[in-house]
């Protein structure tokens, strides 16, 4: 859904699913931690209604931090559970680190 | 042939997860995107084949077999042969190296602005992103890319690495198969960024393609690395979009975060202040 740009706005067909979970992210506390974010990207409290922020169309979650200069990436599991993520990139080298390795 | 192709194959390091998911990533070193293409065409040339046999890649393939379908893809296909030549190359490596056709590998590329055209769209729900800072006022970016159940299992990493000489630069993110980077999360040590699909009433026939245009915003030009936020903006700012994104961009090195929203020729930055919070 278009949020910013006026022509957008005007030509939008509109979309139930981002508008409850705009509402769902509006509805909880701002987030100041890598804990926060995937705590909202793991939202569920929409099932009840049929949008959650957190689908079984999710593929992957993925959370950049500047402290850490890192790329997380939770795939196919929900990052709001604290489990480690399946997936690091060290976006200053581009390398790769796996879960366990 | 072979023996052309064989070296080629040798510098592909196809890296495996070892634990959970065995996610792989397509790590191509070339001096061409022609040949990085090529090299990721062979690598995933099983998850290109299984996408060309889910339902929703054959209702478009189907669209734009004849009719309004047919010329909006010729169009389409026109337009982003012009204005981004080099990634044409790429497809075109990446269509030789999976032994599929290339307009598959187009109607791949062409996956946002084509179902927005299709007359029984094919809405399919985009993704999640949340800009925070933490108590430091460090930036943190999250965003879920969401698309289908059957997709799940096919998508893959790609990190194209340019060989001395070469006419790309560094680039790395989540593939969708037969799909270059630039439509899901893309980044390179300078810039990173994600993408939600927005849902207007209309979208043109012609023009240019998202995944196209990201992909050079967020990685580079040529041999001309997208280095910053005011120049990844830049390169999006092109006018003459088919469609519309709403783009999520973070610099890497600025420490600094804008969303981008284009639709045809409009186009509006939304800068998230240090220490604030933004949500798309």
């Amino acid at each position: 859904m278009f949020k910013h740009l006026v022509q957008g706005e005007k030509a939008d067909a509109g979309d139930a699913s981002t508008e409850h979970r705009q509402q769902r992210v509006w509805a909880l506390d701002v987030p100041r931690s890598v804990t926060d974010v995937a705590k909202i990207l793991g939202d569920i409290e929409g099932n009840k209604d049929g949008f959650p922020i957190y689908r079984k169309i999710t593929l992957t979650t993925l959370i950049v931090s500047e402290k850490t200069k890192e790329l997380m990436i939770w795939i196919d599991a929900n990052p709001s559970t604290g489990g480690s993520p399946d997936i690091v990139w060290n976006l200053t080298s581009l390398v790769r680190v796996d879960a366990g390795v | 042939m072979l023996a052309m192709c064989l070296p080629i194959l040798l510098l592909a390091v196809p890296i495996f997860a070892s634990t959970l998911d065995t996610r792989p990533t397509y790590h191509v070193k070339a001096t061409s995107l022609y040949s990085a293409g090529y090299q990721i065409g062979t690598l995933a040339a099983t998850q290109i084949n299984q996408w060309f046999q889910l339902d929703e890649f054959k209702a478009t393939l189907a669209f734009v077999q004849d009719g309004n379908g047919a010329a909006a893809f010729a169009a389409l296909k026109r337009d982003n042969t012009i204005a981004f030549p080099a990634l044409v190359e790429e497809m075109k490596g990446m269509a030789v190296g999976a032994r599929v056709p290339l307009d598959n590998i187009w109607v791949s590329n062409l996956i946002p602005e084509l179902e927005s055209l299709m007359p029984s769209q094919i809405k399919t729900d985009h993704c999640t992103d949340i800009y925070a800072h933490d108590t430091n006022g460090h930036y943190i970016q999250g965003h879920n890319e969401d698309w289908s159940v059957a997709v799940k299992p096919l998508w893959y990493f790609v990190h194209l690495e340019p060989l001395a000489g070469a006419n790309f630069t560094q680039c790395a993110g989540m593939a969708y198969p037969g799909t270059i980077l630039g439509y899901a999360a893309t980044w390179n040590t300078y810039m990173y960024s994600t993408q939600n699909t927005l849902f207007p009433k209309t979208t043109r026939s012609s023009g240019l393609a998202c995944t196209f245009v990201q992909r050079q915003a967020t990685c580079g030009i040529g041999r001309s690395e997208t280095t910053t936020l005011a120049q990844s903006i830049e390169r999006l700012h092109t006018g003459g979009w088919a469609a519309s994104a709403s783009i999520n961009l973070v610099s890497l090195a600025e420490g600094n975060m804008s969303n981008v929203e284009a639709y045809e020729d409009g186009f509006d930055v939304m800068p998230v202040e240090k220490n604030g919070n933004y949500s798309q």
